[in-house]
């Protein structure tokens, strides 16, 4: 399996760990963060959920629900 | 979305390939191309998920824009994360450096018709694809027409990050802010847009 990508593949997942997100977030207002903070923002049925870029930088994969729906967030 | 025939299925990153994340999921092994959400290898081959518009924002802006908004942190702590987060720490304008390894996953050449680094927004409908470089988006925004319609891409005044909406709807077609290199591999035929004025 896999083996039309094997020569160019790059195998450093275990590298990284996905983040699993809590079902309810944080306010970002309370969160205290520089307001340049960069974030990758995520919207279902008027509800907004925020990651931290740089965090994603590591972690690659988000996943967990929004507005009674699953995600999945790649970076 | 991670739904797969009604079920979710549990994704983690498994490599790099053209410079860019390949995902597996747990349930089938099946890999997965990050930007089309689309499985290109293993029992789900050819399967596409569900996919939504992400954005990228600063805090400033996502507080004035969406005050209710929540935010996911992650609470894991490791060398390699401190690590990938002190080399990344911006993105939207940040000069960033490709790391050498990204290279040797390269199955050609990035596309020369840009530098490959170039920041932009990438949008994608129906399989067609055009790219939007930063350097030609104005403050006040373009009109372009495409594919028998009218795409406005505009600038937050807050962070300058771009946002593409069809004119007659208002509606979001799918778009992702990324670099050149990464787009056109994914995209290999995908126009550029080019300021009648550049």
């Amino acid at each position: 399996m896999h083996k039309r990508y094997e020569t160019k593949l790059l195998k450093i997942g275990f590298f990284f760990k996905p983040l699993i997100a809590p079902v309810k977030g944080q306010s970002l207002y309370k969160a205290n963060l520089h307001p340049d903070e960069e974030l990758i923002v995520i919207e279902r049925k008027d509800k907004y959920r925020a990651l931290l870029a740089r965090e994603m930088a590591y972690h690659h994969i988000a996943q967990g629900e929004i507005a009674g729906e699953p995600y999945l967030v790649t970076f | 979305m991670p739904v797969i025939n009604g079920k979710i299925h549990h994704f983690r990153p498994y490599g790099l390939l053209n410079g860019l994340v390949i995902l597996i999921d747990q349930e089938t092994h099946s890999l997965w191309d990050h930007i089309t959400g689309k499985a290109i290898d293993g029992s789900l081959k050819g399967y596409q998920l569900e996919v939504w518009p992400i954005r990228f924002i600063t805090v400033v802006s996502a507080l004035r824009e969406y005050p209710d908004i929540e935010i996911s942190m992650s609470t894991y702590r490791s060398i390699r994360k401190w690590f990938a987060a002190t080399l990344y720490p911006k993105f939207i304008h940040a000069r960033v450096l490709l790391p050498f390894f990204f290279r040797w996953t390269m199955q050609s050449k990035p596309d020369p018709r840009l530098p490959e680094l170039t920041q932009g927004l990438g949008v994608v409908v129906d399989g067609r694809a055009k790219y939007y470089p930063l350097s030609v988006i104005p403050s006040d925004g373009l009109q372009d027409r495409w594919l028998n319609r009218t795409l406005r891409v505009q600038r937050s005044q807050m962070d300058n990050v771009p946002q593409a909406f069809w004119n007659d709807t208002n509606e979001q077609p799918m778009q992702l802010l990324t670099r050149w290199y990464g787009f056109a591999f994914t995209y290999h035929d995908c126009e550029i847009y080019t300021s009648s004025y550049s």
